[in-house]
């Protein structure tokens, strides 16, 4: 029998709760309230092993002693942090590199599907953005800023040692085309739901963002976006541990739009009618019958009063939805094999009807060591997610659900006498197209998919001597995705009031595999110099296969699958890429001051074309631990000071797997018999097309002050992106409209802090902060041609000098005030008048067209911020997180949707302070209401361009340790209960749902374009976490 | 011994397997696999003549129609190129321009990939002669249509194989003259290679269309002799004759008609293949009970009210070209002018008419021989051919008329016979009368609008000047 006390080292004070343990058994103990523990042990040759939170773990022989009081240190967990670099880890300390580093603790918010989310505001230079609020919807990783035209900017995901290739192809703006035939069924594959939201996060140990090009060249040409590194929980090898952690919450939008109501909208109309009655010639006392059907106002308008309906759409539309989350996790094993073994179920319906999204997933991490030198181990997963999701964004002639919303008169009601949806078309738009109920186009809609993700790499590492390890590991992701489209004929498409049903379906099929070899050498010599060197050689394939099919001839509504009409539209496509690489690192440094560290790494790829099909990436860094030198030795306030510099070349592979040949494809058409298949040219070959290549160059100091309560890590870098692929515009007098070829340059520079401080720390009370600033500054340096210019969109460009997809629009200076301002102005059109909007004449030729667009904006924020203040008193836990970006702009694409002038569709209750006189001038930027376009400018003008700054109180969570008596007379060793709200609340000036809402989703480049998307939710949870 | 290690694996990597990474598309045909035999240079023709689908849907009408005093827009919310069209007031931007031009250069750009590789291929002669003749056919087609709706443009006569060549080229436009003397080439070569060739159908090149077209050419230069010997080719040839009822070339089943040259075939079945004229020609109401499905038009290219008075009384052909009134839903009819032709009333799916639309055929030919004959002093054979026309349409000959007075009739004649069919704007420019009737037109319709003479030259598309700015653009513009 063996009993004693364990204290801090610091302080002295007792510490409850400290496991103690039988090295080698299950035989163990845990401290009690007083810190105080006895234990019988098996033999005499015992050891013990303490293990606390924030505490390093002590092994203490017990001998024959009766009584052992032990004092545990502190973890100075910034320098011991051992952090995942490619291809093996490195203790923070000797780290030359950028990389940062989240652990499940920091980032661990309850009920939100996927881990993205969680990380935004908490690592400096990482741009993280919730593009849409649909339940498994998209998330953006940007590392650095934008780094790619036309290729791909997503940073590649390393999960387990896996690499993933990112990329969700989540871009919206396109969905539909021009019609909802049954070919266009079958190739709308858009994806809705965001491949990272396979992964549970409450699975995920820490995530390792590598930034510079000394952290990411390893992986070759795939890391110059960035690299991702996730690696789950694995098991311990001690007592078995069960957790359990249920929550569950409900959800509301988190930003309700304020509409026109009855009056105001009648007011609305009336306005612009008779306005464009005006602008005909006629007289505003003119009666409808002497009117063109255009300028007629419906006599109860006239008398706004008099309307007894008001309708607010948007709560037709919204609802309060329930998110549900429950995860089953045990971590334990013996001296010779660890698991770490987790199940779960997570269930989120929509703020928006009719939709949702579940997944269940299962994960085995076992470790197992088989002999002295060999062990062998898996990582294994599986999941399956599946929902039904709601085509908010896009036109309501297309069945965009929030267009529909939002432009739908508030005078009429939601039923009708007989209990249907109200439908009378002359109410809703007076001649604008179709325009349903926007309940029958929900129920009309039908988008269905799922997911199943199977992931498994399992490894064989072999010690040959006490310096040598060779590893080989093996692993295949395979997935699976359906998607099932549906549109019955209640659901117009513009002018066909009952345009005829049609359904789509796709099946995507992925298996990728993934064979990797390495030798680690490790050796310390004299205690002064360690070497640390990788080399090794993999080789990665992906098959990808995709079937879809569409159907249309639908007799009734109800099979809305492909079974139910004639299927008569499908095709079948089969995309492959191979990858094979060597690489090597080396790690030296010099008694811990000097650090150095070089890699290397060649890649040949199946994308590049037969020219340059393989390419070296090489890079080298040092760092200088100043802290560790003699003549500091004394500074006791400063605990930790590095500086670091490090230059590379990495590349960016996401080109297309087949954009280096020349392709054809079939265009259809007709002779006697029906449909004959033709062929016309639709890529130019490419034999020199090769990968984008990112030369970053990246200066860092890492600082720490009394003790590691302050501590700060500041890079600065610059990277030079070359070669980067450009859709090269072609005269269309080639045939072609553009070829791919490796032709620009960009410049990424920027500044990244990151702070953390402990603010208080008392034995009761501790309040820590982290805070990250990022600034990051994007210019083109280098396009196709001289002076060149791509346009990116209807509304950017990309040029020369300025940053990506920079907004090119005709630029709004506000509005005509009277008819004096319109004398000599420069206008868009001859009878522009007082209340139209005042452009600028760019080129001062007196005249307003689209030679005046100028460049007004960027969708790139000048800097983003994020502070995360925790708050610890007693067994209390407060956790807020706030996050901000300043300087983006966004345009919203369905600016006549929120704000549009022409006096037909529901829009802003900004409306209200519209130019209506010279007397009544409104605000100076709502122009007047009239049926016409022709002083709109419509289409390319600032008009409808925002500032999308915003501060976002992300999440705000209060937790309550339960105190150990209670903990333990359920036989549990821990218990906390917690609450929490996430997006509190946002700080902007932006008028549309969300000032982080993209509809291009993870095509990053033409980011910025706002259609409508999914509204961003707000969510109470309440949860529970048991551990046994 | 790490460096050895090192080399090995290198040594590993490097040599063995370099297939790994040759991959193919499985799914997709590269340019080396394909332009092997008869049969795929047929396939790639096929692939060319689909383009003209979107050409004439609506590109081509709304630029020879919407312009003129035939048609006005009638909706409330225009988009802005739509306005540029009505009012005569282009600008580079427009994208109906820009749609005509790379249309027409994709025609150009196919058809020199096929005639530059056919050549190499083994096959019988008579169908290369075929493959090649079609293949100049449509090069000439898109030509004209951007040399008479742009002035000078580039040539091109070379297939591209990358990008370098491209860079290469000469792109800067030609005179005039220069693209003519191409077009002429290309269409006497077609005219010959094709001559034999039937059972292809009317959505093929012929001899007829090409001598047709030929004809055309001639007429935009005003070389009238050359204009009545092309023609005559065709009107000899007695393969072609108007149809009795002038309705069926416009309606369902227009298919294969005596009276149609060279057509383009739509096709509905939501197949993609439609077109969607019934839309574009019929008001833009809410209420209209004429398609199934109570699909309502949207207005964008409809009879002007002079328009349709221009008919004489008793012609017939009034009937099935404009519309006077539709029927509404709550029964009875509102007064709404629109047009019929091709207006396909069997589908209610916009986009998805499957009536051919007629590019060429017999009575244009046969008026623009009369046009000719009248220019080069045969007054009495003109005559004699615009009264075929007119007879079909019910009308009494004319006779007696002089040269003036028989070129306005015919101008007249081809107006109301041609309507809706994308002529009327060329055959202003050509015939020297844009100015005049369309200031007149707008001045007794009291529009604040004025056609000015570097009109008749459309501007280049913005999109080409930003790609390549040394191409100039038009006066005026």
């Amino acid at each position: 029998m063996l009993k004693g006390t364990v204290t801090s080292a610091e302080d002295g004070v007792t510490i409850p709760g400290v496991t103690v343990l039988e090295k080698g058994t299950s035989n163990g103990t845990v401290t009690d309230i007083d810190g105080g523990y006895q234990i019988t042990l098996g033999n005499g040759n015992a050891v013990l092993v303490f293990s606390y939170v924030g505490f390093a773990k002590t092994e203490i022989q017990a001998g024959n002693r009766s009584t052992l009081d032990v004092q545990l240190q502190m973890d100075m967990e910034q320098l011991n942090e051992v952090v995942v670099v490619g291809y093996g880890t490195q203790k923070r300390k000797d780290l030359s590199g950028s990389i940062s580093r989240i652990t499940s603790e920091e980032f661990m918010q309850p009920s939100t599907g996927s881990f993205d989310q969680m990380l935004q505001g908490k690592v400096a230079g990482v741009q993280i953005n919730q593009t849409t609020g649909a339940p498994g919807g998209n998330v953006n990783i940007l590392v650095r800023g934008v780094s790619s035209i036309s290729g791909g900017n997503q940073p590649l995901y390393v999960i387990d040692g896996f690499p993933v290739d990112g990329g969700s192809n989540s871009d919206m703006s396109g969905y539909g085309g021009d019609s909802f035939s049954s070919a266009n069924m079958a190739s709308n594959t858009a994806n809705r739901i965001n491949p990272l939201n396979s992964i549970n996060p409450s699975d995920i140990a820490s995530i390792e963002i590598l930034k510079d090009a000394s952290a990411t060249a390893i992986y070759g040409s795939r890391g110059s976006n960035g690299v991702v590194i996730i690696t789950t929980k694995r098991g311990n090898y001690e007592k078995a541990q069960i957790s359990l952690d249920m929550s569950y919450g409900y959800q509301e939008v988190a930003n309700k739009l304020d509409l026109m109501n009855s009056q105001q909208y009648a007011d609305f109309v009336a306005d612009g009618r008779d306005n464009a009655w005006i602008f005909r010639g006629g007289s505003i006392d003119d009666p409808n019958e002497v009117r063109n059907a255009a300028s007629r106002v419906r006599p109860e308008f006239r008398n706004p009063e008099s309307l007894t309906i008001d309708t607010d759409w948007q709560d037709v539309l919204f609802r309060t939805a329930p998110v549900r989350n429950a995860q089953l996790s045990s971590r334990g094993g013996t001296d010779k094999t660890s698991f770490f073994i987790s199940a779960g179920y997570f269930s989120q319906e929509g703020v928006v009807i009719n939709s949702d999204y579940n997944r269940f997933n299962l994960r085995v991490n076992v470790d197992a060591q088989i002999s002295n030198k060999i062990r062998i181990g898996t990582s294994t997963y599986g999941s399956y997610g599946y929902g039904r999701f709601a085509n908010t964004e896009s036109h309501y002639g297309q069945g965009g659900l929030l267009s529909n919303a939002l432009a739908a008169s508030p005078t009429i009601p939601v039923y009708d006498d007989e209990g249907n949806y109200y439908f009378n078309q002359a109410d809703v738009t007076d001649g604008l197209g179709f325009f349903a109920n926007v309940l029958a186009v929900s129920e009309g809609s039908e988008d269905r998919r799922n997911v199943m993700n199977v992931y498994t790499n399992n490894y064989l590492e072999v010690d040959i001597n006490e310096n040598l390890m060779f590893r080989t590991s093996a692993g295949i992701n395979y997935s699976s995705s359906n998607i099932r489209l549906w549109r019955s004929n209640a659901v117009p498409q513009y002018t066909s009031l009952n345009y005829p049903a049609t359904a789509g379906a796709t099946k995507i099929d992925n298996i990728n595999w993934l064979n990797e070899n390495t030798l680690t050498f490790n050796k310390a010599f004299d205690n002064k110099h360690f070497l640390n060197a990788v080399a090794g050689f993999t080789a990665q394939k992906n098959s990808s296969d995709r079937l879809s099919a569409g159907a249309s001839d639908f007799p009734t509504n109800y099979v809305t699958y492909l079974s139910g009409g004639i299927v008569n539209a499908g095709t079948q496509t089969l995309n492959e890429w191979a990858l094979l690489s060597v690489m090597a690192r080396v790690n030296y440094s010099f008694d811990s001051k000097y650090l150095f560290t070089a890699t290397i790494r060649r890649d040949g790829s199946s994308r590049f074309g037969n020219n340059f099909k393989w390419g070296s990436f090489p890079s080298f860094s040092v760092g200088y631990n100043i802290s560790e030198e003699e003549f500091l030795s004394n500074a006791d306030f400063l605990s930790n000071l590095k500086i670091r510099a490090s230059y590379g070349i990495s590349g960016n592979n996401q080109i297309g797997n087949y954009t280096h040949i020349g392709l054809l494809s079939t265009r259809r058409y007709i002779n006697e018999s029906g449909l004959i298949p033709g062929l016309v040219p639709s890529s130019l070959a490419n034999d020199d097309l090769t990968w984008e290549i990112s030369k970053q160059t990246n200066f860092g100091i890492d600082l720490g002050l009394f003790q590691d309560r302050v501590t700060l890590t500041a890079d600065i870098y610059r990277d030079l992106k070359t070669d980067l692929l450009l859709a090269v515009q072609l005269p269309a007098a080639s045939g072609f409209f553009s070829s791919v070829q490796n032709i620009g340059d960009i410049e990424n520079k920027g500044l990244e802090l990151g702070l953390n401080t402990v603010n208080i720390q008392k034995t009761n009370f501790t309040w820590n902060s982290n805070l990250t600033f990022t600034a990051n500054r994007n210019k083109v340096l280098k396009l196709a041609t001289e002076g060149g210019r791509i346009s990116n969109s209807s509304y950017q460009i990309t040029q020369v000098g300025h940053p990506v997809s920079s907004f090119y629009l005709i630029n709004k200076l506000g509005i005509f005030m009277n008819s004096d301002e319109v004398e000599g102005a420069a206008l868009f059109h001859p009878r522009t008048q007082a209340g139209d909007i005042k452009f600028e004449d760019v080129n001062e030729d007196g005249v307003i067209n689209q030679n005046d667009r100028k460049i007004v904006g960027n969708p790139w924020p000048d800097f983003i911020w994020g502070v995360t203040n925790n708050f610890e008193l007693g067994n209390f836990n407060l956790n807020i997180s706030v996050v901000g970006s300043q300087g983006a702009e966004t345009y919203i694409a369905s600016g006549g949707a929120l704000r549009g002038s022409n006096g037909v569709q529901n829009g802003l209750a900004l409306q209200d302070r519209r130019w209506r006189s010279e007397e009544d001038p409104g605000d100076g930027i709502i122009p007047r209401a009239i049926r016409s376009n022709h002083a709109l400018g419509f289409g390319t003008s600032s008009n409808f361009l925002f500032d999308a700054s915003f501060i976002r109180i992300r999440n705000v969570m209060l937790g309550y340790n339960m105190p150990k008596e209670l903990v333990s007379r359920f036989r549990l060793t821990g218990m906390n209960v917690y609450t929490s709200i996430a997006n509190v609340f946002t700080f902007t000036d932006y008028p549309g749902y969300d000032p982080e809402s993209s509809s291009t989703g993870d095509n990053v480049v033409n980011a910025g374009i706002d259609y409508l998307n999914y509204p961003l939710p707000r969510t109470y949870t309440l949860g529970l976490k048991i551990t046994l | 011994m790490k460096k050895y290690v090192l080399y090995i694996l290198t040594l590993l990597a490097g040599t063995s397997c370099s297939d790994f990474l040759e991959l193919q598309p499985e799914h997709q045909i590269s340019d080396g696999s394909f332009y092997k035999n008869a049969n795929d240079f047929e396939t790639a023709l096929i692939g060319s003549y689909s383009s003209l689908q979107n050409l004439y849907d609506a590109n081509l009408v709304y630029v020879g129609e919407l312009t003129t005093d035939n048609a006005e827009i009638q909706w409330t919310t225009p988009s802005i190129f739509e306005v540029e069209l009505d009012e005569v007031n282009f600008t580079s931007a427009n994208n109906f321009l820009n749609s005509i031009w790379q249309i027409s250069f994709n025609l150009v750009s196919q058809s020199n990939n096929i005639l530059s590789r056919i050549d190499g291929v083994a096959m019988g002669n008579q169908i290369k002669d075929q493959l090649k003749g079609e293949a100049l056919f449509l090069r000439a087609f898109g030509n004209f249509n951007l040399v008479r709706t742009f002035g000078p443009v580039p040539i091109v006569e070379v297939a591209f194989r990358s990008p370098g060549e491209i860079a290469a080229y000469d792109m800067s436009r030609k005179p005039e003259a220069e693209v003519y003397q191409m077009i002429e080439e290309d269409l006497n070569q077609a005219v010959s290679l094709l001559s034999g060739v039937n059972g292809l159908g009317k959505s093929r090149a012929s001899s007829a269309a090409a001598m047709t077209l030929l004809g055309k050419v001639y007429l935009t230069k005003m070389e009238y002799s050359n204009a009545e010997t092309a023609l005559k080719g065709v009107v000899d040839s007695n393969e072609f004759s108007l149809e009795s009822d002038y309705k069926s070339l416009f309606t369902n089943g227009n298919d294969e008609l005596l009276e149609s040259i060279f057509e383009i075939k739509y096709m509905s079945g939501n197949l993609g293949v439609g077109n969607g004229f019934s839309s574009t020609f019929t008001p833009a109401r809410f209420d209209m009970d004429i398609f199934p499905n109570q699909m309502q038009g949207s207005g964008r290219i409809l009879p002007t009210p002079e328009m349709a008075d221009a008919y004489e009384d008793g012609d017939l052909r009034r009937a099935a070209s404009i519309g006077d009134s539709v029927r509404v839903i709550s029964g009875g009819f509102e007064k709404e002018l629109y047009g019929l032709k091709f207006v396909d009333f069997t589908t209610g799916v916009t986009g998805d008419g499957g009536i051919n639309f007629t590019a060429l055929r017999y009575a244009d030919v046969l008026l623009m021989y009369a046009e000719a004959l009248n220019q080069n002093g045969n007054q009495d054979e003109a005559m004699n051919y615009l009264n075929m026309v007119r007879d079909r349409a019910g009308l009494p000959d004319l006779s007696g008329l002089d040269q003036v007075a028989l070129a306005d009739a015919l101008a007249h004649e081809r107006r109301v016979e041609l309507f809706l069919e994308g002529h009327r704007w060329y055959d202003l420019v050509r015939t020297g009368k844009l100015l005049t009737v369309m200031n007149t037109y707008f001045e007794r319709n009291s529009l604040n609008f004025e056609v000015q003479d570097y009109n008749r030259l459309m501007p280049i598309p913005l999109r080409e000047l930003d790609i390549n700015p040394s191409l100039g653009q038009n006066t005026g513009y």
